[in-house]
């Protein structure tokens, strides 16, 4: 039986680990693994393969960030966070059973120098690079390998709820639970694989990523680009003109946003269109703002702010519609939300708002172009055929493509990535609900729609927190609003800076919007 | 297809559009009388020569078949082939066409994309080619026809990586006929529901093609399988239903292979209405010398090909010979050969020749650049060159008018691509010629012994796919998921049921679908990296793949897989590619891109690369009785290869200039597919106590070959068994078309495996995962042992030791030692003795 997923308890602190790979330490300039860390400040960084050797170097001591190698050493480590409530412990591979005090007490002799602390943890993180997974398409099998050594060498209770298992041996972003001695142990990959992924595993190597652990469980894991701090963070500063601009003095985004435009354009390798569009995208980043940087307008007309949750980056549904009607803070927020799993009225209910209110207004979606709109146009010609053509003539606009390709771009945005969360709270805007990201809400609907179609009496389901998915959505329509409302400001600030056409350096959106 | 179809009613047409040629037979230039008076040297090297009669079409007449609308707009009746394939297709079958070269296939499916249009002006075609150059082909002769010559308007676009962007969109938002390839296919179907052309054009799809169907076997055939069941499964979601109509050149098995393909049945067409000219064929063997053979060569195989007279340069002769005689030439090498190096072998031969007249030749290939592939083909076109040497490049559709002989330079492996070369030869008022040039090989032996095989119609070889390759199905099911989510019910295109879950399961444990979803409750969801579609590759079965980079210059060649890398491309191996010498000089399997990299060199060496097999995990899936404790079985099994070192070794001399030298490649498992065949425990005795003959001695080399045994008796019998093993797989493809080099064999005196009490000799696929040959071989064993006994048997190199005539192989990983033909067919006599009393 599948265990459904959980979602964090609200207002949770969760205990953030950064699993570092050291050959994204080695590939990125030592400024940007600083920057990266400072901004992300996790509560400790875990050195995972390949070449885990070479992470600890790379945190330097004023960061204070304390770091963990389980794949390294032969006594436990270990690290009270969270004001001791939660233990983060690496249990080496070694062939004898660990006592609970043991690594306790390595963790407070050496890190704190405590002689007493508290002896019981709410909740436990142990980090291992035993347990694998190993696919065998001939067997038509994947299994987790290991997992019986590393029981044997817990100590005593903490093969428990309360503690979350999270090995290099599985790759970063890997979620599974299983059992070990009867007991549901919820497994979490922070490193690689060797297991073979054929057309699922791509050839690059493995990226940092930040792995959140709740005190009840709930997990939540996202890459991070190294590339999208510091100066090369700014789109357009790749790792040979983040070199030329080190070494001309320039070594953050504010040096950059602050230089005069002819200095920067001086600068080898940097034309005056392109110091323009760097200046414009430093100040962006290092200010917290829009920066126009493009002559196209945005739509007339008061948009009308629209974002899918569903199933999957693949869907098959679109199981909420969450529409914003009017501004950031006070538009008015609509969730058109399916009654039951299969039941599609609520789109027709979105079709027949639209109909009545959307004449001539823009709808605006974040990636729209390459998610929401084709998503739901295809979920339209299914269900609704009739509302195919109106569909196709409505104005349908996607703010990231307006903002980061059309002409070259029109304005410069903050945020360390191009997804919608990260683009509002660099402008200041702050989310209501956390812990939960789209991939969770659809792991969340697919377990329930699941349990609900399976069930004899599927009202006896439990359902998950609606109201809480909802103010997720929610809080991404109003991000999205917030990004609107700062990119028209930005137009009317700057009209006609020249443009950066530079395509910059960041890649595909991998992540829901 | 590729067919120059000519006008359907007018059967004449073909040879009466030039007149360039004598009136003459073209064949009166190879009679015995013109060769002996000015071939150079001429030691009766024609085995053998066939004419074959001029046949007249049958048709019918267009209103018979199409609607009066339709056809009023054609000029000319049908072939009944034709008109056979369209009523079916009115019936709502699905039609699979199997009719010879330049028999106006493509009618078939351009009139029902015809009739669909006027039916729909909506209604959207999709055609998929084996190679971008047909279907640009393609794209040109359908709009001659739909849109010129019947004057209809649907759109027809070529959609490929060579496609500009802004092409592409058009060709996405308006197009009724899409021509592609099946890669393409791969990577734009995930996009079925991310963009509204695309969307239009699934939803309105009434028909499929797919052109050269034959050419999907192997391992490209189970890659192309499983898209066309990603397509058929996209396709139902649109709730589209369309038919499909294959063109395949001959082959025995054509609805089954359509059927293996698609997964959908079909009607068979294969009753030719097309009218024929008259051509002869000449079987051409260049010269053994006898008595150069060594006896005690240190390599019998290239000791053999010395004494005989090389397939290329005789080729080349052959070519200036006709060429000098006005009868301009089309010659097909073979890849050991290259083009460009035949192109010079035609000029010097045209200088021996006693007529010593100048020939133009210009070598032909995919390497050239576009521009100086269209300056050949429009040479070729209108008379400007001689003699073009060409790989299998211009075997296929290219436009290039025919020619008046074509020249193949050892058999080509099939005979849908032998006929496919023939086809090239014939036009004006003379008769075609076409002239096969013997190789070195058990195949063409067993050709130019047996020239009925060429010309019997019912002799046609089975084109060989399968979907049972587990690895290439985990990867298009992620694929799949990724275009739809996966359901219960998807079970209709990429089952069978249990290995469908059970594959859908593991990849939920491998967190790369949706673990908290199910197939019978909502649908299963990709989770993993974006567009795993780009990561297929139609080269390999998922394994490593290797890119080879030239460290002075360009290559073009394909990518390696591992299996085929760790023989053949290891450092310091030594091969030949588009008539360049290469050697490996680095391989990098660690890095993201496994690579080899080569240099281009030039010695009067070669490398010959010696392996170590072992074979266990058997697994029965099949298994046929014979009498008398004789057995043959099917099943899996792992294979272990170590291809542990090599020798480099002189090409005229076989001596051994170094080595041996280590690989460095690893030990290599192949989980894959076998048949074994299992004699009795007593077999051997009783082989040796009824030999007519002497036992044979152990060679110097065998006594440092582990694997060998020294004892006589043991090695006498080791050797018939060996020969028995290679004899099988070399003629396979006489059977079966597959390519021997991906099937590897292992005789051996005894096996623990439970089901072998005796000697027993293995046939596995090469590939990881299998691409079904050893299951084919199992099933054709019959006709197989029995055309392999009368080979070994009449092989007129009549050793005991055998020669690459029979029983040598040029990828035996033991210098083909032990070897004995004797024994050997003792052997083969008595399983065929135990299959009649099964």
């Amino acid at each position: 039986m599948t265990v459904r997923p959980t979602l964090p308890p609200e207002d949770a602190e969760p205990t953030r680990l950064l699993a570092l790979p050291g050959t994204a330490v080695e590939s990125h300039h030592r400024d940007t693994v600083v920057a990266m860390l400072e901004a992300v400040a996790p509560d400790l960084v875990v050195a995972t393969p390949p070449r885990a050797g070479t992470v600890g170097a790379a945190v330097p001591r004023q960061v204070g960030t304390p770091v963990l190698a389980p794949e390294r050493g032969r006594l436990p480590d270990a690290v009270p966070t969270k004001g001791g409530t939660v233990l983060v412990a690496t249990i080496p591979t070694t062939a004898r059973g660990l006592d609970a005090a043991e690594v306790r007490g390595r963790g407070q002799r050496e890190r704190r120098g405590e002689p007493d602390g508290t002896p019981h943890e709410e909740h436990r993180v142990c980090l291992t690079a035993r347990v694998t997974l190993d696919v065998d398409p001939y067997a038509r099998e994947a299994s987790i390998d290991g997992l019986d050594g590393y029981a044997d060498q817990l100590p005593d209770g903490w093969l428990t709820g309360d503690t979350t298992h999270c090995s290099t041996g599985l790759r970063a972003g890997y979620r599974t639970t299983t059992r070990a001695d009867g007991e549901p142990v919820s497994l979490v990959g922070i490193g690689r694989t060797e297991a073979s992924l054929g057309v699922g595993a791509t050839d690059d190597g493995p990226e940092p990523t930040l792995v959140e652990v709740y005190p009840n469980g709930a997990v939540g894991t996202g890459t991070v680009d190294p590339g999208a701090f510091g100066l090369r963070g700014v789109p357009g500063i790749g790792e040979k003109r983040a070199r030329t601009l080190r070494r001309a003095g320039f070594s953050t985004p504010r040096d950059v946003a602050d230089a005069p435009p002819r200095e920067l354009a001086d600068l080898s390798g940097l034309g005056r269109s392109s110091a323009t569009g760097l200046r414009a995208a430093a100040e962006a980043r290092a200010h917290g703002t829009a920066v126009a940087t493009g002559d196209d307008s945005l739509p007339r007309g008061d948009p009308i702010f629209v974002d899918i949750e569903t199933d999957g980056r693949e869907p098959s549904c679109a199981w909420l519609i969450g529409v914003l009607d009017g501004g950031a803070e006070d538009g008015h927020y609509m969730p058109f939300m399916e009654s039951e799993p299969g039941d599609t009225g609520h789109l027709e209910s979105f079709l027949h708002w639209l109909d009545a209110n959307a004449g001539g207004r823009p709808l605006v979606a974040w990636y729209g172009y390459q998610f929401d709109f084709p998503v739901l146009r295809d979920l339209i010609q299914q269900h609704y055929p009739d509302h195919v053509e109106r569909w196709d003539d409505r104005y349908q606009f996607d703010l990231l493509w307006w903002a980061r390709d059309k002409n070259g771009g029109n304005v410069a945005l903050p945020g360390r990535s191009n997804t919608l969360e990260p683009v509002a709270e660099g402008l200041g805007w702050e989310p209501e609900t956390t812990g939960i990201d789209g991939g969770v809400v659809a792991r969340v609907y697919t377990a329930y729609r699941r349990a609900w179609l399976s069930a004899d009496e599927p009202h006896s389901v439990e359902a998950p927190d609606w109201d809480r998915l909802a103010a997720y959505c929610e809080d991404d329509v109003r991000a999205l609003a917030t990004i609107y409302e700062a990119c028209e400001a930005a137009a009317r600030r700057d009209p006609g800076t020249t443009r950066d056409t530079d395509s910059g350096t960041q890649g595909a959106l991998s992540d829901f919007t | 297809m590729t067919d120059e179809t000519p006008p359907p009613d007018r059967p004449d047409a073909a040879r009466t559009d030039g007149g360039v040629g004598s009136p003459q037979r073209t064949a009166e230039v190879l009679s015995e009388s013109a060769l002996e008076a000015s071939y150079p040297e001429y030691r009766d090297q024609v085995r053998h020569s066939e004419h074959l009669e001029e046949r007249d079409g049958d048709t019918v007449p267009a209103e018979a078949v199409l609607r009066p609308e339709l056809a009023a707009r054609l000029e000319y009746d049908l072939f009944t082939h034709q008109a056979e394939g369209l009523d079916h297709l009115a019936d709502g079958n699905n039609v699979v066409a199997t009719t010879s070269t330049s028999s106006g296939k493509t009618w078939i499916y351009a009139l029902q994309m015809a009739r669909n249009h006027l039916d729909d002006p909506d209604a959207t075609a999709l055609c998929l080619f084996p190679m971008k150059a047909l279907a640009r082909d393609q794209e040109e002769a359908l709009t001659t026809k739909l849109r010129h010559d019947w004057d209809l308007d649907p759109f027809i676009g070529t959609y490929d990586g060579d496609t500009r962007s802004e092409r592409k969109q058009r060709i996405r938002r308006e197009a009724n006929v899409v021509l592609t390839n099946p890669a393409g296919l791969n990577v734009y179907l995930p996009r079925h529901n991310r963009d509204r052309g695309w969307h239009r054009f699934y939803s309105n799809l009434e028909l499929v093609v797919i052109d050269e169907g034959h050419e999907y076997s192997g391992v490209t055939g189970t890659h192309v399988a499983f898209i066309l069941r990603r397509l058929r499964r996209v396709l139902e979601h649109y709730d589209a239903d369309p038919q499909y109509v294959m063109t395949t050149a001959t082959i025995g098995n054509p609805a089954e292979h359509a059927t293996r393909l698609t997964g959908a049945d079909y009607a068979v067409v294969d009753e030719d209405g097309s009218p024929r000219g008259a051509r002869d064929i000449v079987l051409w063997e260049p010269p053994l010398d006898e008595s150069a053979i060594d006896a005690d060569a240190a390599d019998p195989m290239a000791d053999f090909e010395q004494a005989r007279r090389s397939t290329g340069a005789e080729s080349a002769s052959v070519v200036a010979h006709l060429a000098t005689n006005d009868v301009q030439t089309l010659q097909f090498c073979s890849a050991r050969q290259g083009t460009e190096i035949a192109a010079k072998q035609i000029v010097q031969a045209a200088g021996d020749h006693p007529s010593d007249r100048y020939v133009t030749t210009d070598p032909y290939h995919a390497g050239l650049g576009k521009t100086e592939r269209r300056a050949v083909e429009t040479k070729l076109k209108e008379g400007a060159v001689d003699a073009v040497p060409t790989t299998n490049a211009l075997e296929l559709g290219i436009d290039i008018g025919s020619v008046d002989a074509t020249v193949t330079s050892s058999y080509p492996g099939t005979k849908q691509s032998f006929w496919q070369q023939v086809g090239r030869a014939g036009r004006g008022t003379s008769d075609a010629l076409s002239v096969m040039v013997g190789g070195v090989d058990a195949m063409d032996s067993y050709i130019f012994e047996n020239p009925g095989y060429l010309f019997a119609d019912d002799e046609v070889e089975d084109a060989v796919v399968s979907v049972d390759n587990d690895r290439v199905f985990a990867d298009h099911l992620l694929a799949a998921a990724s275009e739809r989510p996966l359901r219960a019910e998807d079970v209709e295109f990429l089952g069978d049921e249990a290995r469908f879950r059970e594959m859908v399961g593991m990849w939920q444990a491998a967190g790369l679908l949706e673990e908290t979803a199910s197939l019978d409750a909502g649908g299963v969801t990709y989770t993993g990296p974006r567009r795993p579609q780009d990561r297929i590759s139609m080269y390999g079965t998922g394994g490593t793949e290797f890119t080879v980079v030239c460290r002075d210059g360009d290559i073009d060649h394909d990518p390696v897989a591992r299996e085929r890398a760790y023989r053949d491309y290891h450092e310091g191996a030594l091969f030949l590619h588009a008539g360049q010498q290469y050697e490996v000089v680095e391989v990098d399997e660690e890095g993201h891109h496994p690579t080899i990299t080569v240099a281009e060199t030039d010695t009067r060496e070669y490398t010959q690369t010696a392996s170590t097999k072992e074979i266990r995990d058997l697994t029965v899936r099949d298994h046929t009785p014979l009498s008398g404790a004789y057995d043959r079985y099917y099943g899996e099994g792992t294979v272990r290869i170590r291809y542990d070192n090599y020798l480099v070794r002189d090409v005229f001399s076989g001596e051994v200039v170094r080595g041996p030298l280590p690989t460095g490649a690893p030990p290599m498992d192949l989980r894959t597919e076998l048949m074994w065949v299992a004699l009795p425990p007593g077999h051997l005795g009783a082989t040796v106590d009824r030999l007519d003959g002497d036992l044979l001695q152990p060679t110097d080399r065998s006594e440092r070959d582990g694997a060998v045994p020294q004892e006589e008796e043991r090695y006498t019998y080791g050797g018939g068994i060996h020969a028995a093993e290679h004899g099988i797989i070399q003629l396979a493809p006489l059977e079966l078309m597959i390519d021997n080099a991906d099937i590897g064999g292992l005789s051996t005196l005894s096996h623990p495996h439970g089901t072998i009490q005796g000697p027993v000799w293995f046939v596995h696929d090469g590939i990881d995962g299998g691409i079904g040959f050893s299951k084919a071989i199992y099933e054709h064993f019959d006709t197989l042992a029995e055309r392999t006994r009368e080979h070994i048997a009449d092989c007129e190199c009549g050793r005991r030791r055998g020669c690459p005539m029979c029983v040598m192989s040029e990828h035996c990983g033991n210098n083909n030692d032990p070897l004995d033909t004797l024994t050997g067919s003792m052997i083969l006599e008595d399983v065929l003795d135990a299959m009649d009393g099964e």
